[in-house]
């Protein structure tokens, strides 16, 4: 299932998935791949990715 | 023969101290060890496996060719060879495909740059065997058959390199 809240979240905060890849220490592939359902990160990379875009885990996380 | 046991024990010694001083040179955090993120680490570990299987497959078929005592026109140790570069193959073009190939410390530009001086590096022996006319005197035998089977491996990698770029910039950067 598609991540339409953190693609939004994202693009609110004005960031590409290679700068939200560089601020959480991963490849841009990973975040693409967040964003389209194909991978479910662990809670390590989820809150390392709320922390950059100053959302919590239920605003991205949680249906 | 133990001479060239020996010579062939030295080169497998000068190319792992080649490698490690290579991958310090090649990754932009100076670091031996190519750092990958947590969906790269499962994509690489899914890749090894295959990669395990793949070689297992090759090393019982070259068996069974020794068991029915097939005799084929090269040596045993190309064989063991072709079963780890079919391994490795497995495992470069499955990581290639799922975007787990590249880590995050990789200078993409180095790495293409070795792989061209490595590529260079195979074809020189075979053209020089071209070139001083052993092939036409000797036949197949004088060809470096190595040789021609890492530049084929390198081939391929490149080519599923090039093919999942080319699939990716069709399906847009970021999607």
């Amino acid at each position: 299932m598609k991540n339409l809240k953190l693609k939004s979240a994202r693009a609110g905060k004005d960031l590409s998935q290679d700068q939200l890849a560089a601020l959480c220490g991963v490849s841009r592939q990973t975040i693409s791949a967040i964003e389209k359902g194909d991978y479910n990160p662990t809670i390590n990379l989820c809150i390392a990715i709320c922390k950059a875009l100053d959302k919590t885990l239920d605003d991205l996380f949680w249906e | 023969m133990a001479s060239v046991a020996i010579v062939f024990s030295l080169g497998i010694f000068v190319a792992i101290i080649l490698t490690i001083v290579i991958m310090k040179f090649t990754n932009t955090d100076k670091k031996i060890k190519t750092q990958y993120d947590e969906r790269q680490e499962i994509i690489r570990s899914r890749g090894y496996k295959y990669s395990f299987y793949a070689m297992l497959i090759i090393e019982v078929l070259f068996m069974c060719i020794k068991i029915a005592d097939i005799k084929l026109p090269v040596n045993d140790f190309l064989l063991h060879l072709l079963a780890m570069l079919f391994g490795c193959l497995v495992l470069c073009v499955y990581s290639i495909w799922n975007d787990a190939y590249w880590g995050l410390n990789n200078d993409r530009k180095k790495y293409i740059i070795i792989y061209a001086l490595v590529t260079l590096f195979n074809v020189a022996p075979i053209v020089a065997a071209f070139l001083e006319g052993d092939f036409r005197t000797e036949g197949w035998d004088a060809l470096p058959i190595t040789n021609i089977v890492v530049v084929i491996w390198l081939a391929l990698i490149a080519a599923a390199a090039l093919v999942k770029k080319i699939v990716d910039s069709r399906s847009g950067e970021e999607d």
